[in-house]
């Protein structure tokens, strides 16, 4: 199956939604704290870094 | 005169006489024609194009009502809240591009003149317009009710709360009726620095105060683990609920008449596109700011009970920055109230004169007479605004709550519809009807509350909504062949 470029972003997209979906289900207080903040809110900060990365892709030319 | 008083009054004076400049401003250049006082002449560009949407969509609940959500819910508010808006913000790069060019070509100001471009008839358009007027207008007599409760306690009860509402909708409504969308977008961009360098302002001198962010968040989860959970207190945050927020922020963001109505405003694709990448950045920085200051509040304030959280951002400020600080943090509250009230009032303002008095009262109406009727309506809609937000009766704040939902079900029929999905008239009606009707059977409990399955009414109505149009879809494809 070929996918068309156009719609590689909107697939990355769909994966970084069902990632956060499952990083919030594994979510727990108990999980280590880096830099004061619980692991789980760090790797929700890095989607919301892939997001970005990824809204400038679907913004490309 | 206490300190925070006085810093408050001259931040307060400085902000709205800078305002009333800006709105002056605005008009030169301005032509007297519908486009130029609703669209800015469709010349919003990069900068002033980001800085109106960001502050039209913030509003006072990002300063006040996040800081209290971080309080009674925790840090799982956060994600949440930015990564839904980082979603919402997708719409611009893609949908806004293809309405900024409907919009160009057609010369359509108001999303009812989408709708009518769209469909045939007048029921699909009369519906939109009846659907975003009827949960625009309650949120828009919130503004000036949260706005007159805020001067209030910023000046310790010396401005009542009666005089501040209409102080502070008197000078929206003379930037607003004088320099139209021209004022708007130039007054947010004041009003969305304004909110970006104070919300940080804010958030390092109360973590500072109470002893940097890794303390505070280490004696807060040996008291409180709740609060760092992904359930977040209470778990308020289920899977499920997780799911149907980042949901809700993408269908309903760009469905806000104000919001739509900036895509038409846009200069070029590549301002939308530019707006759509900052966007996430600036709601993943900013937004963990009040979540994080209302959490702390656990340490100072331990005892607040339901709304009373809502007060926490100002209490956090009185007890840990400098006097001076709280009074200019808070002024940067009521920018957030402003500038969402201004564009509410210009966007219904727009859609009422173009879609009712031009279309079904006075079709020969100049442009110009546009113009006036739209500043009259303005005035009008303010002076509404203000009347319900003095007496907001029990329905009206009832109608806000649904505000979000109400306005994302109209998401289906409309994004179809741009990007080339032809639906009946029959099929789009009975679309957002049969979305409406099922948010309303939960509000009035006439739908047992098990049908949400644990997710937000907005859900179900948006499976009916979905399955309608649906069902339309396969229908018109049955009746092709034949037609044929």
């Amino acid at each position: 199956m070929v996918v068309m470029p156009s719609r590689l972003p909107w697939l990355a997209l769909l994966a970084a939604v069902v990632l956060a979906l499952v990083v919030h289900l594994q979510a727990d207080s108990a999980l280590p704290f880096w830099a004061g903040m619980p692991a789980w809110v760090l790797m929700f900060i890095v989607l919301q870094a892939a997001l970005t990365l990824i809204a400038a892709w679907i913004a490309r030319p | 005169m206490s300190t925070t008083l006085i810093s408050a009054l001259v931040a307060l004076v400085a902000y709205l006489l800078a305002l009333l400049w800006l709105g002056a401003q605005s008009l030169d250049g301005q032509t007297n024609s519908a486009d130029s006082y609703f669209l800015a002449d469709r010349r919003l560009r990069a900068g002033v194009l980001f800085f109106t949407l960001i502050a039209t969509n913030f509003s006072a609940f990002f300063f006040l009502g996040f800081a209290g959500a971080g309080y009674r819910i925790g840090i799982a508010y956060y994600p949440m809240m930015a990564f839904g808006t980082g979603l919402a913000a997708l719409s611009f790069g893609s949908l806004g591009c293809r309405v900024r060019r409907l919009s160009a070509q057609h010369g359509l100001i108001t999303p009812s003149e989408l709708i009518g471009h769209l469909f045939p008839g007048e029921g699909v358009r009369l519906l939109v317009l009846a659907v975003m007027v009827l949960f625009t207008l309650p949120y828009l007599a919130l503004q000036p009710l949260g706005a007159g409760y805020l001067l209030e306690s910023l000046t310790g009860g010396a401005v009542p709360f009666e005089v501040g509402a209409v102080l502070l909708t008197v000078v929206i409504v003379l930037y607003v009726v004088g320099g139209g969308m021209r004022a708007v977008a130039l007054t947010d961009v004041l009003q969305g620095i304004l909110m970006f360098v104070l919300m940080l302002m804010a958030f390092v001198a109360v973590a500072k105060g109470v002893g940097g962010v890794q303390t505070a968040n280490r004696t807060l989860l040996q008291q409180l683990p709740d609060l760092f959970s992904g359930a977040g207190r209470n778990d308020f945050f289920t899977p499920r609920m997780m799911a149907s927020y980042l949901l809700l922020w993408p269908l309903c963001l760009p469905m806000f008449p104000q919001m739509l109505m900036r895509f038409f405003a846009a200069g070029d694709d590549r301002s939308l596109k530019q707006s759509m990448v900052l966007y996430p950045v600036v709601a993943g920085v900013l937004f963990i700011c009040p979540v994080m200051i209302g959490m702390w509040g656990h340490l100072a304030f331990p005892d607040l009970v339901g709304r009373a959280s809502d007060q926490i951002m100002p209490l956090m400020l009185g007890r840990y920055s400098p006097a001076w600080l709280t009074g200019i943090v808070m002024v940067g509250a009521l920018a957030a109230f402003m500038s969402t009230l201004d564009s509410q009032l210009l966007a219904l303002s727009s859609m009422l004169t173009r879609d009712l008095y031009k279309r079904y009262w006075r079709p020969q109406a100049s442009l110009a007479e546009q113009v006036r009727v739209g500043q009259l309506v303005v005035i009008a809609l303010a002076v509404a605004g203000l009347a319900i937000a003095l007496r907001p009766p029990e329905a009206i704040l009832s109608l806000a709550t649904h505000a979000f939902s109400g306005l994302a079900l109209l998401f289906p029929m409309l994004v179809g519809a741009v990007y080339g999905l032809r639906w009946s008239v029959v099929g789009a009606m009975l679309s957002v009807i049969g979305g409406e009707a099922v948010l309303l059977g939960f509000a009035m409990g006439v739908i047992p509350q098990v049908f949400q399955g644990g997710c937000l009414p907005l859900i179900p109505a948006l499976v009916v909504a979905c399955m309608v149009l649906g069902v339309d879809y396969v229908i018109a494809q049955c009746l092709r062949p034949a037609e044929a």
